[in-house]
């Protein structure tokens, strides 16, 4: 009976097809769970971020995009070797580096090599050579020794040192 | 149905207005202090094509932000020459701005992620932010965790201290 009624209605045009789909309503709620969903992952989980500055060159670049996985230390404290994000104030502004030392450990830079309670730690990631002298500095609990993979640079201009737990936000993605 | 929801939104609107109006007459000493650190970074930047008279009038205002008693300690490793910043008293930090806007041909400051505790008495708060600074033939910025005193002076927030704090120890 509704047959005929449903055959004259005309079928919408290709342009709005396009743009907002055959059954707007579907369309809205599919831009709604998008919106949703987009808020709560990179808001909350994997935190976008733009590399800026050399200091973890050459494993990262100026001007690079990456994300900050915030779940990757759930089930683990931070690992060696790790590249994490290190907040200031807030996560605005955030230091990237790799974790080279763990709680509990003495460290120190001797010739240029890194010495990880007084045994030189091979560094794959280091492309360069360098003269740094740091004397030896032991790690308390929840202190994590970060420096960047960049060792050209003077190290007077270079950030590290220890960071606090609690200020490691989360592993870098990629 | 359609009554009531039309009431319920004109509900929400008047409420959000109300909340608005509250908020920007009677401000929370929060929201006061983030203003103020927020204006003494504009205060604080400047730019190549600024006259003598807008940057003495720039500093005489930023310095009404400060107590007369303002300590600085502000350590800049990374900054090539820079050394440590040590200002006592409004006249010296005059005196290091000026010399700041001569060294430079321009500047711009930011205070980002402010965090406001204010003091159980609240007459003190501090305010705990990342700087960033950014100066013309440098591609890259400074940033340096900072933490800024503020005491409650008849009724206007005046910061007794700044101080750089080591992210990295």
């Amino acid at each position: 009976m509704n047959e005929p009624a449903a055959a004259n209605v005309p079928e919408p045009s290709l342009l709005r097809i396009v743009l907002i789909g055959r059954r707007p309503r579907n369309t809205c709620v599919r831009i709604v769970v998008l919106v949703v969903a987009c808020y709560i992952v990179f808001g909350f989980i994997l935190l976008p971020i733009r590399i800026e500055g050399v200091s973890m060159q050459p494993t990262y670049h100026d001007r690079q995009i990456d994300f900050v996985n915030r779940l990757a230390y759930i089930k683990h404290e931070p690992r060696r070797g790790d590249v994490v994000s290190i907040m200031l104030a807030g996560r605005s502004v955030m230091y990237m580096k790799r974790i080279v030392g763990l709680p509990g450990e003495t460290i120190a830079f001797s010739s240029g090599k890194l010495l990880v309670n007084g045994e030189i730690l091979t560094e794959p990631y280091v492309k360069s050579q360098c003269d740094w002298e740091i004397p030896p500095v032991t790690l308390g609990t929840n202190q994590y020794y970060v420096v960047g993979d960049n060792r050209e640079m003077p190290e007077k201009n270079h950030e590290k040192g220890i960071a606090e737990r609690r200020r490691i936000v989360g592993k870098v993605l990629l | 149905m359609k009554q009531w929801l039309t009431r319920l939104i004109a509900l929400a609107v008047v409420l959000a207005v109300v909340f608005w109006l509250w908020q920007a007459l009677f401000p929370s000493p929060e929201h006061v202090i983030r203003n103020r650190v927020a204006k003494v970074a504009r205060l604080i930047s400047f730019s190549s094509n600024e006259g003598n008279l807008t940057t003495l009038s720039k500093v005489s205002s930023l310095l009404t932000y400060f107590s007369p008693d303002i300590q600085c300690s502000i350590e800049t490793p990374d900054i090539p020459d820079a050394g440590d910043w040590t200002i006592a008293g409004r006249e010296d930090l005059r005196n290091n701005v000026l010399s700041a806007h001569s060294m430079v041909e321009s500047l711009r400051a930011e205070f980002i992620d402010v965090t406001v505790a204010i003091a159980p008495d609240r007459q003190t708060a501090t305010a705990e932010l990342t700087a960033r600074v950014s100066l013309p033939n440098d591609k890259d910025f400074i940033v340096h965790e900072m933490k800024f005193t503020l005491k409650n002076v008849g009724g206007q927030w005046l910061i007794t201290r700044v101080e750089t704090v080591k992210t990295l120890g």
